[in-house]
């Protein structure tokens, strides 16, 4: 009687709303997230089905957003010569780059991982490219690269190589040369994220390996590789997803060009987009690019994780 | 009166009856003509009674949206708004954007239908788009209405064609606004060089004729090889200090290389719709003329500067600016920057005439529209501003601030008389054509046309190859018949 009527009922109302709090506190801190996730991500994507199965053109009056069902994706992936021609180059593209990056980047890791004077200048002034804008890096190499006034141009010529066409205007120059201007602003992204996994190896197994005789190779290879390994797939998955989304530097040098010799998916999907307007088509390339970039993804990871099983 | 006379006076019968047939053909419809003469009715019934200060005051504090392109033509008005604020108390803003830019947003706005614009410029190669698709509304409406119409609006006054071309669409066709930027191709040349004495003494040496200004392409290749020189070697009496070409040309993967393009196969096979397609839409761009103007244009390229291939419309005026080139085909708007002394090296030295004839005569022009959205909530408020901004007096000025006139008035003011360009455009316009701007899908059959022209250019595919594959890709678009079967898919 001394807790009156609330007395003995009260108590096991508290735990329950106890549990139950314990029980939804991860959903409620989850919500804000997730609200989030739902509208910036679910939804469009969702949006961008719904689109891809319609004939929907903003500029062309017949096709107001009719049922398509497949359509869209059948041309594609049937009668899109020049979809198939972007994808092709994409993945050269990919592989050139994304190789390349890795290996100069992985280099120049290995060489800086050492204490030596004027390192943190070193690689303060190597992140540089990495750091600037994609879109500020295509007009300065825009003006760079100019035939009649560009610097890159003029110290070609000035080591005696004749130039008789502006290397972003011809068909054989054009797409090695977007490749060196990606690998010049992405390599020191491999760089960065090799040297902070070189710099955060354990010293004991070095060590060991050093007192039992094994040669710098066998370390490497046997030490160095395995260890790093989780941090090399996220590195080349994260620029192999990158490289294929690559966009501001073709549209701003080359838009596409000469021909279409550089263009890349995703120029594809924005000329259809946004030049054409064939928004219902652009929906369903925009998703078969998201569907490669996930198979692309898929695979790399498999790959990886049987070797690390293997291993 | 004796038989020759009777003669001659039948010819000069027979030859009014043509060009009155001629002109006919581009005149206006019955229904069309109906509306204007209503329109210069009221105007006339307005006469001494009407002003923008009373017509305005209903509509006082309301401000309005423009969105335009980035260029001089939308810098002027600016400048003269307050004076239409003062007059009204419509407040006016303006949003300006790269022609890329512009059309993306206005596609988005207008499909989103949040009416954020009261008035848009809008490319007349979206003008079959916005004008289907119910984007923007018709402005005759505003022009019959006695309260809203300025009796001085002067709708005669508009260079027909451009004005035909750019702003009625529907059928029967309707007024969707006023042409707002209005380029037209000319010829562009060195002036000094052509009329240098040693230069025309070598040049007749070499080909037989006189140095002049090109009347047709056999002149102009020849011009464009006789001033392709090297570094070092004589140009008007100078060693020059860096490589000289011939011509300028514009061949990127781009709009203007279309453009370009039109000009060669409109002079060589006949004018209608660029070449492209025929008076029923039926593809014509692969006939036999257009494939010898596209091999013709192709042979060009050994006369132009290298980097060419990733030119369009701002590297050819810089190529002249820096003094590098001697001819080309090009847009009459930017030849401002050619005469102004800070930027140009050649300033005072270009000439300017009509595009040489192969065949026919022929100027390709391209224009953008003033629209009022479908959603503006100030129709009549954004109306007064258009008639406004468009009236003779205003356009003289904006003109004289670089603007492109559409009106035969600026162009017959003693101011605009002056200007060094500014005869050839006016005889350029006599022969303007524009591209299919009718068809909607022209904005993809265009990205389809600079792909395969910048292909031939790079001779990945011949002349009569790229222009099969511009039909056949243009039919699966359009549906309409191609004239000509393609030799080569």
């Amino acid at each position: 009687m001394l807790l009156g009527r609330w007395g003995p009922s009260h108590l096991p109302l508290r735990k329950e709303r106890a549990v139950i709090k314990r029980k939804y506190k991860g959903y409620l801190l989850l919500t804000p997230t997730l609200v989030l996730l739902v509208c910036l991500s679910i939804i469009p994507f969702a949006y961008a089905l719904i689109l891809s199965l319609r004939h929907l053109n903003l500029k062309i009056p017949r096709l107001a957003g009719q049922f398509a069902g497949l359509d869209n994706y059948r041309s594609l992936m049937r009668a899109d010569a020049e979809f198939w021609h972007s994808m092709g180059i994409t993945l050269l593209f990919l592989i050139v780059v994304v190789g390349i990056e890795f290996l100069l980047g992985f280099a120049l890791a290995l060489l800086l991982n050492r204490d030596f004077r004027g390192k943190r200048v070193l690689v303060s002034l190597a992140v540089v490219p990495m750091m600037i804008a994609p879109v500020a890096v295509g007009l300065m190499w825009r003006v760079a690269l100019n035939y009649e006034l560009g610097i890159v141009t003029y110290l070609i010529r000035s080591v005696g190589i004749p130039l008789k066409e502006a290397l972003l205007g011809t068909s054989a120059t054009a797409l090695p040369t977007l490749m060196v201007i990606d690998i010049w602003q992405w390599t020191p992204f491999i760089f960065l994220i090799m040297l902070a996994g070189l710099h955060g190896l354990p010293k004991e197994p070095y060590e060991a390996a050093q007192v039992d005789g094994a040669s710098k190779w066998q370390i490497f290879r046997m030490l160095t590789l395995p260890l790093l390994k989780p941090l090399i797939v996220i590195a080349l998955l994260l620029r192999v997803i990158d490289a294929f989304k690559t966009f501001d530097q073709v549209y701003i040098l080359t838009g596409g060009g000469p021909g279409n010799v550089t263009d890349l998916v995703c120029m594809f999907a924005y000329r259809i987009n946004f030049k054409v307007y064939n928004l219902g088509y652009g929906a369903s390339v925009v998703l078969v690019i998201f569907l490669m970039i996930l198979i692309v993804t898929a695979l790399f990871y498999t790959v990886t994780q049987k070797k690390e099983e293997i291993v | 009166m004796g038989k020759r006379k009777e003669i001659f006076l039948a010819l000069v019968l027979v030859a009014i009856a043509l060009a009155f047939t001629f002109s006919a053909a581009q005149a206006w419809t019955p229904e069309e003509k109906a509306l204007l003469d209503k329109v210069k009715e009221i105007a006339a019934g307005n006469a001494g009674k009407w002003s923008l200060q009373e017509a305005g005051k209903p509509y006082k504090g309301v401000t309005l949206k423009i969105l335009a392109d980035s260029s001089t033509e939308a810098d002027v008005p600016q400048k003269i708004d307050p004076e239409f604020t003062s007059a009204t108390g419509i407040q006016v803003t303006w949003e300006q954007h790269s022609w890329d830019e512009i059309r993306s947003k206005l596609f988005m706005d207008f499909e989103a239908g949040t009416g954020i614009y009261d008035l848009v410029w809008v490319p007349f190669d979206d003008m079959a788009s916005v004008t289907g698709k119910g984007y923007v509304q018709s402005v005759d409406k505003f022009m019959l209405n006695p309260k809203l119409l300025d009796p001085n609006i002067n709708l005669e006054d508009y260079v027909e064609p451009l004005w035909k071309y750019t702003s009625w669409y529907g059928k029967p066709a309707k007024p969707y606004g006023f042409p707002c930027e209005n380029p037209t191709m000319i010829l562009w040349y060195r002036k000094d060089l052509l009329e240098n004495p040693a230069e025309k003494e070598n040049f007749k040496k070499i080909y037989r004729y006189d140095l002049q200004v090109p009347k047709n392409f056999e002149q102009f290749q020849n011009i464009a090889e006789f001033f392709t020189r090297k570094k070092g070697m004589q140009l008007a009496g100078k060693v020059l200090d860096h490589d000289f070409y011939g011509v300028g040309i514009e061949g990127k993967r781009h709009w203007g290389a279309v453009c370009e393009y039109m000009n060669f196969a409109s002079t060589w096979g006949g004018p209608t719709w660029g070449g492209t397609l025929d008076e029923n839409d039926n593809i014509v761009i692969n006939r036999p003329e257009n494939v010898e103007a596209l091999e013709y244009w192709i042979s060009l390229f050994r006369f132009a500067p290298p980097g060419v291939v990733d030119w369009y419309w701002d590297q050819k005026t810089t190529a002249f600016q820096k003094d590098i080139v001697a001819i080309a085909l090009a847009w009459n708007d930017q030849s401002y920057e050619l005469e102004d002394r800070e930027k140009s090296e050649v300033a005072g030295k270009m000439g300017y005439d009509l595009i040489p004839k192969q065949k026919y005569p022929v100027s390709h022009f391209g224009s953008w529209s003033w629209t009022m959205s479908t959603k503006t909530k100030k129709p009549e408020a954004a109306w007064l501003y258009l008639q406004w901004v468009n009236s003779r007096d205003v356009a003289l000025r904006c003109a004289k601030g670089g603007a492109m006139p559409s009106r035969k008035y600026v162009f017959d003011s003693p101011e605009m008389s002056k200007v060094p360009f500014m005869a050839a455009t006016k005889r350029a316009l006599e022969f303007a054509f524009p591209r299919p701007v009718h068809r909607p899908e022209w904005g993809q059959m265009g990205e389809t046309f600079a792909l395969y022209l910048t292909k031939a250019h790079r001779m990945e595919m011949t002349a009569q190859e790229a222009l099969d594959k511009v039909a056949v890709e243009w039919q699966k678009l359009i549906g309409t018949k191609i004239v000509y079967p393609p030799k080569t898919q």
